[in-house]
């Protein structure tokens, strides 16, 4: 048994290899720098879960693909001068996010940490011990051991168990999918944006995904790891930052930008890491984005030429315009308004009203005809009663996804969460404006006003195209088009 | 100190009067069974629900009465083994509360208006993944506490309504899978002596 090099030399079987490696190989053909990376196929995963241990061709085939990547990028696995270390990743022929495991930094031993903190400074080595010790057991269920080749087989053989796994098994059961597919394993050189000055870490939108402008947007952490931009733990620079002190780094990565967007024929959301000046892509997407992102993107996409007609209209949900379609914060007003509180959007719409500190009290002035505001530091269930008479919804704590966002959406009250510990005393008797879609509360009753005209030039032609008289009647079009 | 089963059921509708805000007769029998009704007139007449157009609510004795009969059974229940579940119970709290926010708002913050068939299939999909680990922890934490062995039923209720009527993920005016989550985890807090704002901080609410 060979492993499966994925140096883009050839096209390969999506199903043998899994979406995961099926992307880098891709990434690879285009021409573009991706981490060298080498995958067992789903039929080893098979094979290993009948056996209930790697097999000793699967072990070989292993140490070849290491020795691949050794010789690629100059590093030794286990070494004591420019170690190598490794991912271990899952990839199903169909995606299932996040229902199986990969372990980062394999080849973390007391000689590799050495050898990064000589090359690299102490704190690079702590990082990636500490990192690589909490994934190992969480993942392997065991400490690792010492040898870095050990570490690698028990690595590849829990990922291959995690197809198994009660989350991925209920997953597959729902979904109607067999159990006999198998999952790859795909094993991926790591790339470190905390090695100097020259390194670093961040995210593109090939165009700005909340405007929908064609205009790149990104952003740049200097000396971090990719995890350190998701987890938010930073404030990162905008790309100019990246631009002005890497600026050929800048444009290569601008240039592949480009190419990716040209290939998926789709705004990418394009994960990067600068490792001592070389740039590599991690990861390509397409972009998430707002509901007037994507219809002004959409409607360029035709206007370059890239998307036919139907190719655009498809792109579209009915939501995404009737968004664009609902009413808003008068922006002349905002712009002069005071912000009260500041938070995380947690369900969009405007609501207007006075401000109330608990359920009872927004129950009682509801009844008494007035519009409420509820703004209470979380909600327990017992709240529920005061959301529903509420106009708008505020907390001083938890995110997008807590409790209080998941019901106020449920009820489809404007809500915005996480305003931060304390400023409720201050707002309780007073009128504001709520925007749920922008996460900003105003003081005082501003004039909300529709928020696309009727003669937006891109929902006009949208209108043209579906062959309606008004924007208005285009949410309905789509959804028949939809059905 | 064990309870009576007479004390449990009452702590049960009482916490339940609490959770729900109002009491009607139907979510009376979500908490106690088919004696809801008859138990509802008699906590009424006992001045600790006062019945009102919407149900009944919980009348300051009846809170008093609730906060007398929780703390018997967090001293009965002891925090040591409950601390550790509740430590397990955070994944899949943060899973479900991901996979709602998912039925609602598709990537990129849009609301989900529920025409992609695909889409909604597959976050469905993920709620069952989170019933697999859940199920079997809220059975543990049970076997600790046994007012909350009917969150293992209602959860279940929940999700075996939830193909034919999706209201039952995260509808809070129904029994749905999400509010009686979010009553589970209010009850954990509880019996933990833990406060809510500094489980938000911690970033759990």
């Amino acid at each position: 048994m060979e492993p499966i090099l994925l140096d883009g030399s050839v096209e390969l079987d999506r199903d043998l290899v899994g979406g995961k490696a099926w992307a880098v190989n891709h990434l690879r053909r285009l021409g573009l720098p991706v981490p060298p990376a080498f995958t067992l196929g789903t039929d080893v995963c098979r094979t290993t879960l009948q056996d209930g241990a790697l097999s000793a061709e699967a072990t070989k085939a292993l140490d070849v693909g290491v020795r691949h990547l050794q010789s690629v990028l100059g590093r030794s696995f286990g070494g004591a001068e420019s170690p190598l270390f490794v991912s271990v990743r899952s990839g199903a022929a169909r995606s299932m996010p996040g229902m199986m495991d990969t372990v980062l930094n394999v080849g973390t031993t007391a000689t590799t940490l050495a050898a990064l903190a000589k090359e690299h400074g102490a704190e690079v080595a702590d990082d990636v011990g500490v990192r690589f010790l909490h994934l190992f057991e969480k993942v392997v269920g065991a400490a690792p051991p010492e040898d870095p080749f050990e570490q690698l087989l028990a690595a590849a053989e829990a990922v291959f168990r995690s197809w198994m796994s009660p989350r991925a098994t209920a997953y597959r059961r729902h979904h109607g999918l067999p159990d006999g597919g198998g999952t790859a394993v795909t094993v991926q050189a790591m790339v470190f944006g905390n090695f100097d000055q020259c390194s670093g870490t961040g995210v593109l939108f090939t165009r700005n995904p909340l405007s929908g402008t064609c205009v790149p947007l990104g952003e740049w952490l200097p000396l971090a790891q990719g995890e350190d931009v998701v987890s938010g733990r930073v404030t990162p620079l905008p790309l100019d930052a990246l631009a002005r002190s890497m600026p050929e780094i800048h444009a290569e990565l601008l240039e592949a930008a480009q190419r990716l967007e040209a290939d998926a024929r789709d705004v990418q959301d394009v994960e990067f890491t600068v490792e001592s000046g070389r740039l590599w892509l991690l990861q390509t997407r397409s972009a998430k984005r707002s509901a007037e992102a994507a219809v002004r993107i959409a409607v360029s996409m035709q206007r370059e030429g890239i998307l036919t007609t139907s190719e655009a209209v498809a792109r579209l949900t009915p939501g995404d315009v009737a968004a664009m379609l609902r009413p808003r914060v008068d922006p002349a007003a905002a712009a002069v308004a005071t912000v009260v509180a500041k938070g995380e959007p947690a369900c969009p719409g405007v609501g207007v009203g006075l401000v109330v500190g608990s359920a009872n009290e927004a129950e009682d002035h509801a009844d008494a005809g007035e519009d409420v505001v509820l703004a209470t530091p979380t909600t327990d269930p017992d709240d529920v009663h005061g959301m529903v008479v509420a106009r708008a919804i505020v907390t001083e704590l938890g995110g997008s996804t807590s409790h209080a966002a998941v019901v106020s959406r449920e009820l489809d009250r404007p809500c915005v969460v996480g305003c931060g510990a304390g400023f409720l005393a201050d707002l309780v008797g007073r009128e504001v404006t709520v925007d749920g879609g922008a996460g900003i509360v105003y003081e005082g009753r501003l004039a909300v006003v529709p928020p696309a005209s009727g003669d937006d030039p891109d929902l006009s032609l949208l209108t043209q195209w579906l062959g309606v008289e008004s924007p208005a009647m285009l949410p309905a079009a789509l959804g028949c088009l939809a059905d | 100190m064990t309870m009576t089963d007479t004390t449990s059921t009452e702590l049960a509708l009482l916490q339940g009067a609490r959770l729900k805000g109002r009491l009607t007769p139907e979510t009376a029998a979500v908490f106690v069974g088919d004696e809801g009704q008859a138990l509802l007139q008699e906590l009424e007449a006992r001045g600790l629900l006062k019945a009102g157009a919407a149900g009944a609510r919980l009348t300051p004795e009846g809170r008093e009465r609730l906060a007398s009969l929780l703390g018997e059974e967090r001293e009965a229940a002891g925090a040591g083994a409950l601390t550790g579940l509740y430590a397990e119970f955070d994944e899949p709290n943060h899973a479900l509360k991901e996979v709602v926010t998912a039925w609602q708002l598709r990537p990129g913050g849009t609301v989900n208006d529920h025409s992609d068939a695909d889409y909604d299939r597959e976050v469905l999909g993920r709620v069952e993944a989170v019933h697999a680990v859940a199920a079997p922890l809220v059975e543990r934490i049970a076997a600790e506490v046994p007012r909350l062995a009917t969150y293992s039923r209602r959860l279940a209720a929940a999700l075996a309504r939830l193909d034919a009527d999706h209201r039952f993920l995260a509808n809070p005016l129904v029994d749905s899978y999400h509010q009686v989550w979010f009553e589970l985890h209010e009850d954990l807090l509880g019996l933990l002596g833990l406060d809510r704002e500094d489980e938000a901080k911690a970033g759990r609410a």
